[in-house]
C-alpha cells in the first residue's frame, strides 16, 4: 500500500505466484470444524482433508478443476475461462455431491466417450456416515449424471482413491479402488490378518466388462483386509515388462504394497523381495522417473517435522526391542516415519531408499507428493502439499493433556470436548518444493519458489493452467481457500503431449513416453490418479532445458505397439494417435542390458554354512551407545592351509557359533574342515581373523582376534586365540599369545621388524559397558620362536581410537611394512615403519576427514605402483550428515554424575548443536533430564549447551566429520589424496571392500548396510553390493547392481578374493547369511 | 489443585486478621494429609512409575516423620539406625523454639521434591505454608528456626537417599526381549518397555534384602495339557474376564490405579492418569487418620509407617517380577486361545508375577492396621476425583483382600499370583510393623 520502504531488498518474485481469489474465481474451502461428530477422535482420519482432479471436462482446450469438501454438499467444478479465470458451474453440473463425507477424487473417461467423467471417493458405514462413492457421466454439455450403480461403482465403505487403467490389456479401463481402515491401532496384530477379507475396508479391484465393472479383488490376488490403512496408490510399470503394477501406500504399521502384474489377469504383492523398508505413515506418494535413468521411482510422503522445535516434541521414541515387537516379529516389513524416495535400481528388481542422502525424508505432516519439471530444465522437481490442522503426535499432549480435561470427556457422554482438542497444537506448515540436480539431489526452494506460508494443503494437482508451457500448481486446503500458484518462471523449452488411444481408452492411460534430448532422457507414464487423493490431467510434460527441440521422441501404447518422432520441436503441444503405431515394441531390443561384469556362482559351491548372529541387543546394555558393535561379523580369511596349491579360507563365528574352516577341492568347490579347537571356542566371537606362519613351520597359522561388545571386560571369552596349523589340516589353540581379554575389532600381519617371523596388530574396540573410553590397541612382536609378546608402542597408537580396520602394506616402498588403522569418530590413520618403529604420518588432509569408517583395504588402484587406502566409510544416506563445517560431534560426560559415561550425539545446524536423540531416549538413562526439563517443549530446539551446561565439559567431545566412503590415493612421500566414490556407493555404510581387473578394466568392489541402529534413525539398507570402474583420471563410474551381475542383499562384511582351480572367485561374507560367491563373466 | 486453592483462599481470609492463630491452621492433621494429596497430584502429574512414586512417598514421609520425633521424642522414636544405612539425622538445637509440625509440612516438601521431580515443583506449595506461618503470627525467629532445621532433616535424608542404588540402576541394562514362550513381552497398547527391571537392586528400608522373602516358583508355563495349572489359572482368569459383573468391574476399576493409561483412536493418542497404587494407599492413609481423629503426629506416624511398606513391598514384589518374568494373561490368552481377548484394564508393563498391587496392599493394610488400629471401618472417596463411585471397608486388611480380586477382575494378574502376593505382602507389611520401633 505504498507503505514499503525504499531501504528494502528488493525481493525476487517466487517461482509460483499465489493467485487471490478475487481474480480466479476460485473460492472453495474445504471447511473442517473441531467442534462435529464425527471428529478427530472418533474418525482417524478426520483431518486428512479433500482432493483436486484436473481436467479439461469440456473439450474446449482449457484444464477444469474439480475440489471435493469433505462435508456433504461441499464439492465444487469450476470451468477454466483462460488467463486463470474460473467459473464455478457445480450447481448446474449438479455434481455437489450427496455422500455425508467425500474424499478423494479422480478424472477419467469411464464410459469411453472422449469427454472426462469424475469419480468421487466417499467413506461411509460407520460413524453414521452415509451415502456411496460417486461416478458423475459427463453429460457433454457441462452437466453430470450420477450413474455409479449402472456401472458396478457405487461402493459404500471407506474409499480413499481410484485409479482408471488397463490392467489386463484388453483396451479397456480397469479400476482399483483403494480403501482406508478403521481397525483399532491399539493392538498389533500380525499379517496373518491380510487374508481376511473386510467388507468396507479391503481394496477392491475391478474388471471393466463391457461397460460394467466387476470385482475381481479376490481372484485377481488383491488384499482386502482391515489391515489396509490404504493413503496412497501409484500405478506404472515398475519393472519394464510392459504391464502396469500397483504400489500402495499404507498408514499406521501395514507395510507398502507392491503389486507386480502377472500379464494375465492377477497380481502377486511382492513388496519383500524388492523393498527394504517403506515410510511407516505413509500418506500419498507418486510415482516418476526422477533421475531420468528410463526407471519408475516412487516418492511415499510421511509425517516426519523438519523443524527442530517440531521434531523433538513429535512422538516416535520407540526401542529397538519395542519395534521389533510390535512390527518386524508380526510378520510386517521394515518401515520408518520419514518419506521415502525408492529409486528404481533397474527393472523394479530392487528399490533403494535415498531420501536421506538426497534431502528430502523430512517435510513435517505431508500429503500429496508430486515429482514433476516445474522449471522446464529437464529433470524433475518435487512439491510436497502439507499441513494437518492439529499435531496428534505432540508428546506434550499425547501425556500431559490435562488429566480433569481428559476425564471430563471420557466420562461424558455428550461427545468430545474441543477444550480438549484445544490442547492439540496446531500443524499448519508450509508446502515444499524441491529443485531437483543432475546429481539425483533434490533442493529446498521452498521459500525462493513460493512456498512461503504455512497452511493445511491436502489434495494437490500440478497443471498447464493457461496452456503457456509451465506447470502451475494447484492445492485443496483445510479452512482455507484453495491454492492456485501460477507458474512465472522463465519461459524455458518444452513439450507436452496428448493422445488420442484406440477406441477404448481414448485418452491412452498407460501410454509411455521417452523423450530423448540434450543427451539425456526423460521418461514419464501416462497415469491420471497422483500425490493424494487427486489426479493430473492426461498430457505428459517435458521440460527440455536450452534445447529447441527433442532429438527424438519414442511412444509404447500400453498394447506394446510404438512410434518414434525425429527433431519433434520445443514448445508445442503435440497429439499423438495410436493410429500410427505400428510393430510390436521390445523393451529389452529398445534398451538393451549390457554383459554383466560379475556372475554369481554361489550355487555351483556347496556350502551349507551360514553366519547366525547372536540375538543380543546393544541398547539393551548401553542405551545410548551410537549404535551396536555386536552384529559386524563375518569377516574372513584366506590361504592355503595344506600346501596343495589352491586358497582354502576360515570364517568368523558369531558368539556362540564356531567359526568354520573350508578347504578347496581340486574341482574348485569347498569343503568343511571340522576342528574341533573351534567348536571349544565358540563362546567367544570371532570378530577379524588372519592367517600367518607363526612358527615359521612353512604352514599357515590362525589367529582370530575376540570381541562382540556383549561381554565384561576380563571375561575368558575375550581372549583372542592363536591357533596353530600341524600341517595335516589339524589346528591346535595355542598359549603362545598374551591373553588380553577385552573387546577387539581387527587384526593386522606383517613382519614388522625385519626378523622373518610375523607380527601382528590388534586393533581395539569400545568396553562392553562403557562406551565413549579410547580403547587400547595392542603390537603383538613375535621372538622368534613362534612365542609372543606384547610390546610398547606410542601413544597415539596405542590409543589411536576406536578402530574398526587395520591393515600393513609397504605405502612408501622402502620395504617396511607400513600400518593403516581406521575407526569411528577418527580419521583414517597412517603409521609409516621406520626401520622396526610405527611413527605417525601426519597429513592434515586425512585428518580433517574424522569419519565412522568401517573398513580399509589396500591396493594399487590406479596402477601407479603405489598402494592405496579403500576406506569405507558410514555414507551419505544417514539422518547423521556430518561436514568439515559442522561435523558431528559425540560428548561423553557423566551427565547425572552416577559413575556412567552419557554418550550424547549431537549435529550442528547453523552452528548450533543439537542432540540427535530425543528427549525421551536420553531420560531413559539420564533421568536429569526430566528432572530439568518436564515438557517436551522445554526441550525441543534447545541446543547441547542449553540442556546440559556445565555437564559438558569434563570431555572435550569426539568429531566425525565426513561419512563419504571412497579412495585415499597414494600420491607418494606419504601424502594421499582422498576422491570419493559416487553417489550410487553412499547409500550405506561400507563394510566389504576389494578389487578386480575385468578384461582393460579395474575396478572397486564394495557392499554394506547395516541394522544395529535405533528405530529413529533407522536401518541401512540401500546398498545392493556396488562396482565401480576406476579410470585413467582415477574418476569413477559406478554400474547399477541389477545390471553388473553383483547384485547383493543384506548386510555385506566383508568381500575376500580366494584364488580357485577355476580362477579368481569373489567371496561375499553377509551378517546372519551364507556366503555368496561370484567370479568375473569373462 | 482444589485443595490447594481452597487452602490458599482460606490463607487469604485470615491474612487481615493478623490473629496468632498460626497453630490452628498448621498444626490440623489434615493439613499434612492435604499436603501428602499434593505430593500426590505432582507424583500423578509427572508421570512417574508406581515404583519411582513409591521411593518419592518413602523418602519424604520418613523426613516428616523424624521431625515428629525430634519434636516429641517421648511419644516417637526416630528412625536413625533403624533403616537400613540412615545412620544419622540433624537434630533440633537445644536452645531454639521450632515448630514442630511446620518444619515436618516442609520437609516432607522438600523431600518430596528433591528425591527425583523437577525442580521447584512444590515450591509454590511451600511459599504458601511460610506465607500462612508468617501472616498467621509465628515470630520471626521461630519461622526461622523451624525452616532451618527443616532444612537440616531434609539434608540428612537426601544424603541417605542417595545411596540406595537409584542412580546407579538408570544406567543398568533394559530387560531385553526375546521369543521364549510364557516370558513377558511388552502389551497393547504402549507395548511399552518393561519398567524397573533393577528395582530389586535398590535398598530395602526394612527387610535385609531384596530376597529375604522369597516367593515360591509360579505355575510352570504350560498350554498345552488342559489340565496343567497353568492352563487353569488362564482358563480362569479369560471365564472371569468374559462375565464380569457390575460390582466386579467396579471393584476393579477401583484399584485400577493406573498412573499411565494410554488412549488411541488412530494418530490421537493421549494418557489419562490416576494415582498409582501407592498414591491410592497414602489417600487411604488420609482417610483413616481422619477416622480415627489421629493428632498431628500420628498421622505423620501412619503415613510414613505405610510408605515405608509400600517402598519394600515394591522390591520384594519387583525381585519376584524379574526373576520369573512371566506373560501378561493378555499375551498369553492372544496368542494361543483368543486373539480378540483384551482384559478390562490396561496391562502394566511389566512382567505379571507377582502383583504388585497385590503385594504393596497387604503389607500397607498391615503398617496402617499397626499405626490406627484394627477394625477401623472407612469409606474409600479416594478415587471420587477420577469419576469412580467409592467403596466401604470394614477395615485396611479387608480392602487389601478385596484388591486380590480386583487385579484378577482387572484381567491383568492370574489368580495364583494374587494370592501369593497377598500372602507375601503381609509377611513385608508384619516386618516393618515387628522390627520398627516408632511409636513408643
Amino acid at each position: 500500500m505504498g507503505l514499503l520502504s525504499c531501504k528494502q531488498q528488493p525481493v525476487l518474485p517466487p517461482l509460483f505466484e499465489q493467485l487471490p481469489s478475487a481474480q480466479t474465481g476460485v473460492h472453495f474451502i474445504n471447511r473442517i470444524s473441531d467442534n462435529e461428530r464425527p471428529g478427530i477422535l472418533d474418525y482417524l482420519y478426520y483431518y486428512n482433508g479433500g482432493g483436486v482432479a484436473v481436467g479439461d471436462i469440456n473439450n474446449d482446450g482449457l484444464p477444469d478443476l474439480f475440489f471435493t469438501a469433505n462435508q456433504k454438499g461441499g464439492n465444487k467444478l469450476y470451468l477454466n475461462k483462460g488467463n486463470y479465470h474460473f467459473e464455478d458451474i457445480t450447481q448446474k453440473a449438479g455434481i455437489a455431491g450427496t455422500t455425508d463425507w467425500s474424499t478423494g477424487v479422480t478424472m477419467a473417461d469411464v464410459n469411453n466417450d472422449g469427454y472426462l467423467d469424475i469419480y468421487v471417493c466417499a467413506v461411509a458405514g460407520k460413524l453414521n456416515l452415509k451415502g456411496h462413492n460417486m461416478l458423475y457421466i459427463n453429460n457433454h454439455d457441462g452437466t453430470f449424471t450420477e450413474r455409479s450403480a449402472e456401472y458396478g461403482l457405487d461402493f459404500s465403505g471407506y474409499s480413499t482413491q481410484a485409479v482408471f487403467f488397463d490392467y489386463n490389456h484388453d483396451g479397456k479401463l480397469d479400476c482399483f479402488l483403494l480403501n482406508q481402515s478403521d481397525h483399532s491401532v491399539a493392538v498389533y496384530g500380525d499379517t496373518v490378518m491380510r487374508k481376511t477379507e473386510n467388507k468396507l475396508a479391503g481394496s477392491k479391484l475391478y474388471l471393466n466388462q463391457n461397460g460394467h465393472f466387476t470385482d475381481v479383488t479376490k481372484k485377481a490376488g488383491i488384499y482386502n483386509s482391515a489391515l489396509g490403512y490404504g493413503l496412497g496408490i501409484a500405478v506404472g510399470d515398475l519393472n519394464n515388462d510392459g504391464w502396469e503394477d500397483i504400489y500402495v501406500g499404507n498408514d499406521f504399521h501395514e507395510n507398502d504394497y507392491y503389486y507386480i502384474n502377472n500379464h494375465d489377469g492377477t497380481f502377486t504383492e511382492s513388496g519383500a523381495k524388492h523393498f527394504n523398508h517403506y515410510s511407516r505413515f505413509s500418506m500419498g506418494n507418486d510415482m516418476a522417473d526422477f533421475n531420468n535413468d528410463g526407471q519408475l521411482d516412487i516418492i511415499t510422503a510421511d509425517m516426519l517435522p523438519a523443524e527442530e522445535d517440531v521434531l523433538k516434541s513429535y512422538g516416535g521414541d520407540e526401542s529397538y526391542d519395542q519395534y521389533k515387537f510390535k512390527i518386524t516379529r508380526n510378520g510386517f516389513q521394515n518401515q520408518y516415519s520419514r518419506n521415502a524416495l525408492q529409486k528404481n535400481m533397474g527393472n523394479g528388481e530392487a528399490f533403494s531408499d535415498v531420501g536421506l542422502m538426497d534431502g528430502v525424508y523430512a517435510t513435517d505432516w505431508s500429503w500429496s507428493p508430486l515429482l514433476a519439471d516445474f522449471d522446464n530444465d529437464g529433470i524433475k522437481d518435487l512439491f510436497i502439499a502439507n499441513g494437518i490442522k492439529r499435531r496428534a503426535l505432540d508428546m506434550d499432549y499425547v501425556t500431559f493433556v490435562s488429566n480433569d480435561q481428559v476425564q471430563g470427556m471420557l466420562n461424558s457422554n455428550r461427545g468430545y470436548d474441543s477444550v480438549v482438542l484445544d490442547k492439540m497444537p496446531p500443524g499448519a506448515v508450509h508446502s515444499y518444493l524441491f529443485k531437483g540436480n543432475l546429481n539425483e539431489k533434490f533442493t529446498d526452494k521452498s521459500k525462493e519458489w513460493g512456498m512461503r506460508d504455512p497452511g493445511l494443503a491436502n489434495g494437490a494437482v500440478y497443471a498447464d493452467l493457461n496452456n503457456d508451457g509451465r506447470l502451475d500448481l494447484v492445492t485443496n486446503n483445510v479452512n482455507h481457500e484453495a491454492g492456485i500458484y501460477k507458474n512465472t518462471s522463465a519461459k524455458t523449452p518444452y513439450l507436452s503431449l496428448k493422445f488420442t488411444g484406440h477406441q477404448d481408452n481414448g485418452f491412452g492411460i498407460g501410454v509411455k513416453a521417452y523423450v530423448f534430448c540434450g543427451g539425456q532422457m526423460q521418461y514419464e507414464q501416462l497415469m491420471l490418479t497422483r500425490g493424494f487423493q487427486s489426479s493430473v490431467e492426461p498430457r505428459l510434460h517435458f521440460g527440455l532445458g536450452k534445447n529447441q527441440k527433442a532429438d527424438s521422441v519414442l511412444i509404447v501404447w500400453p498394447n506394446q505397439t510404438g512410434q518414434l518422432l525425429k527433431n519433434v520441436k520445443a514448445n508445442q503441444q503435440l497429439t499423438i494417435d495410436q493410429h500410427n503405431a505400428i510393430g510390436k515394441f521390445d523393451y529389452n531390443r529398445f534398451f538393451p542390458s549390457p554383459k554383466t561384469v560379475f556372475k554369481e556362482i554361489t550355487n555351483t559351491i556347496y556350502i551349507s554354512w551360514k553366519h547366525r548372529e547372536n540375538d543380543f541387543v546393544d541398547f539393551n546394555q548401553q542405551p545410548l551407545i551410537p549404535h551396536m558393535l555386536s552384529a559386524e561379523g563375518p569377516r574372513m580369511a584366506v590361504a592355503d592351509v595344506n600346501h596343495d596349491g589352491l586358497d582354502d579360507f576360515y570364517i568368523c563365528g558369531a558368539r556362540n557359533q564356531p567359526g568354520a574352516l573350508f578347504i578347496q577341492t581340486a574341482n574348485g568347490d569347498f569343503k568343511a574342515s571340522p576342528q574341533p579347537a573351534f567348536v571349544a571356542d565358540s563362546a567367544s566371537e570371532g570378530v577379524d581373523a588372519v592367517f600367518l606362519d607363526a612358527n615359521h613351520d612353512g604352514f599357515p597359522d590362525l589367529y582370530v582376534a575376540s570381541g562382540g561388545n556383549e561381554l565384561r571386560n576380563h571375561s575368558p571369552e575375550l581372549a583372542d586365540r592363536l591357533y596353530m596349523n600341524d600341517g595335516k589340516g589339524n589346528f591346535k589353540r595355542s598359549a603362545n599369545i598374551p591373553s588380553i581379554k577385552l573387546n577387539k575389532s581387527a587384526v593386522a600381519v606383517a613382519d614388522v621388524n625385519h626378523d622373518g617371523y610375523p607380527d601382528i596388530f590388534v586393533g581395539g574396540a569400545p568396553d562392553s559397558f562403557g562406551f565413549g573410553k579410547i580403547p587400547e590397541s595392542y603390537l603383538l612382536m613375535n621372538d622368534g620362536h613362534g612365542v609372543y609378546h606384547q610390546v610398547a608402542i606410542p601413544e597415539e597408537l596405542k590409543h589411536a581410537g576406536m578402530l574398526r580396520s587395520a591393515e600393513f602394506a609397504d605405502l612408501d616402498n622402502d620395504g617396511w611394512p607400513d600400518l593403516v588403522v581406521a575407526g569411528e569418530w577418527m580419521p583414517v590413520k597412517v603409521y609409516l615403519n621406520k626401520k622396526g618403529e610405527l611413527i605417525q604420518q601426519q597429513q592434515p588432509a586425512m585428518n580433517n576427514l574424522s569419519g565412522w569408517w568401517q573398513k580399509i583395504a589396500l591396493a594399487d588402484v590406479d596402477g601407479d605402483g603405489k598402494i592405496d587406502i579403500l576406506a569405507g566409510n558410514y555414507g551419505n544416506n544417514s539422518k547423521l550428515r556430518p561436514t568439515v563445517e559442522e561435523p558431528l560431534k559425540l560428548y561423553l560426560s557423566d551427565l547425572d554424575k552416577n559413575g556412567t559415561v552419557d554418550p550424547i550425539i549431537a549435529y550442528g545446524i547453523n552452528q548450533k548443536y543439537y542432540t540427535f536423540l530425543g528427549k525421551g531416549e536420553i531420560e531413559r538413562q539420564v533421568p536429569l533430564i526430566k528432572k530439568k526439563f518436564l515438557y517436551f517443549h522445554d526441550f525441543a530446539g534447545k541446543t547441547v549447551e542449553q540442556l546440559f551446561g556445565d555437564s559438558l565439559n569434563d570431555h572435550k567431545p569426539l568429531m566425525a566429520a565426513s561419512f563419504q566412503s571412497g579412495i585415499f590415493y597414494n600420491k607418494g612421500k606419504g601424502h594421499f589424496e582422498f576422491k570419493a566414490f559416487p553417489a550410487s556407493a553412499q547409500m550405506a555404510p561400507l563394510f566389504g571392500l576389494n578389487t578386480f581387473v575385468a578384461g582393460h578394466g579395474k575396478g572397486v568392489l564394495a557392499g554394506g548396510n547395516f541394522s544395529g541402529v535405533l528405530p529413529y534413525e533407522g536401518k541401512y539398507d540401500a546398498d545392493y553390493g556396488d562396482v565401480l570402474f576406476v579410470d585413467g583420471n582415477r574418476d569413477m563410474e559406478s554400474i547399477s547392481p541389477v545390471l553388473s551381475g553383483f547384485l547383493l542383499r543384506g548386510e555385506i562384511r566383508d568381500i575376500k578374493i580366494i584364488k580357485t582351480a577355476k580362477g579368481i572367485i569373489y567371496a561375499v561374507a553377509i551378517n546372519n547369511k551364507p556366503i555368496r560367491f561370484f567370479k568375473l563373466n569373462n | 489443585m482444589k485443595p490447594l486453592l481452597i487452602f490458599m483462599v482460606a490463607a487469604l481470609l485470615f491474612t487481615s486478621c493478623k490473629k496468632s492463630d498460626y497453630k490452628t491452621i498448621l498444626h490440623d492433621p489434615a493439613l499434612y494429609s492435604r499436603t501428602v494429596h499434593e505430593l500426590n497430584r505432582v507424583v500423578m502429574g509427572n508421570n512417574f512409575t508406581p515404583v519411582v512414586a513409591s521411593r518419592n512417598y518413602a523418602y519424604a514421609t520418613v523426613a516428616g516423620y523424624e521431625v515428629i520425633a525430634a519434636g516429641s521424642p517421648k511419644q516417637y522414636r526416630s528412625l536413625v539406625g533403624q533403616l537400613n544405612g540412615l545412620q544419622t539425622a540433624a537434630k533440633p538445637p537445644a536452645d531454639q523454639t521450632i515448630d514442630y509440625e511446620y518444619a515436618a509440612l516442609l520437609a516432607f516438601c522438600k523431600v518430596g521434591e528433591a528425591v527425583t521431580f523437577p525442580e521447584g515443583s512444590l515450591k509454590y506449595y511451600t511459599d504458601s505454608l511460610h506465607n500462612v506461618a508468617v501472616q498467621h503470627g509465628m515470630p520471626a525467629d521461630e519461622v526461622h528456626n523451624s525452616e532451618a532445621y527443616a532444612k537440616a532433616v531434609v539434608a540428612s535424608i537426601m544424603a541417605w537417599s542417595k545411596k540406595d542404588n537409584y542412580l546407579k540402576t538408570r544406567s543398568a541394562p533394559k530387560f531385553a526381549i526375546n521369543d521364549v514362550p510364557g516370558r513377558w513381552v511388552p502389551t497393547p497398547p504402549l507395548y511399552g518397555e518393561a519398567v524397573e527391571p533393577h528395582w530389586g537392586e535398590i535398598r530395602t528400608m526394612v527387610m535385609h534384602n531384596a530376597h529375604e522373602y522369597s516367593v515360591p516358583e509360579p505355575p510352570l508355563f504350560n498350554v498345552t495339557d488342559k489340565n496343567s495349572k497353568y492352563y487353569h489359572e488362564v482358563m480362569y482368569i479369560k471365564g472371569a474376564g468374559d462375565s464380569l459383573t457390575h460390582d466386579q468391574a467396579h471393584m476393579a476399576d477401583f484399584w485400577d490405579d493406573n498412573p499411565g493409561k494410554l488412549n488411541v483412536a488412530g494418530h490421537v493418542q493421549f494418557i489419562s492418569k490416576k494415582f498409582s497404587p501407592p498414591g491410592h494407599w497414602l489417600s487411604i492413609v488420609g482417610i483413616g487418620a481422619k477416622q480415627v481423629k489421629a493428632d498431628f503426629n500420628q498421622t505423620v506416624y501412619a503415613y510414613a509407617k505405610t510408605a515405608i511398606a509400600l517402598f519394600d513391598a515394591f522390591i520384594e514384589s519387583w525381585t519376584a517380577k524379574y526373576t520369573y518374568n512371566t506373560a501378561r494373561p493378555e499375551t498369553v490368552i492372544n496368542k494361543y486361545i483368543d486373539a480378540d481377548w483384551r482384559p478390562h484394564l490396561q496391562t502394566p508393563p511389566f512382567p505379571e508375577y507377582t502383583c504388585g498391587h497385590c503385594t504393596i496392599s497387604a503389607a500397607a493394610a498391615e503398617a496402617l492396621t499397626s499405626a490406627l488400629g484394627d477394625n477401623v471401618a472407612y469409606t474409600d472417596t479416594s478415587e471420587l476425583e477420577f469419576g469412580i463411585k467409592s467403596r466401604s471397608y470394614k477395615s485396611f486388611r479387608d480392602a487389601a483382600n478385596e484388591n486380590v480380586w480386583a487385579r484378577f477382575y482387572g484381567g491383568i494378574h492370574f489368580h495364583n499370583s494374587c494370592i501369593v502376593s497377598n500372602k507375601y505382602g503381609k509377611v513385608v507389611g508384619d516386618s516393618v510393623v515387628v522390627k520398627l520401633v516408632m511409636k513408643k
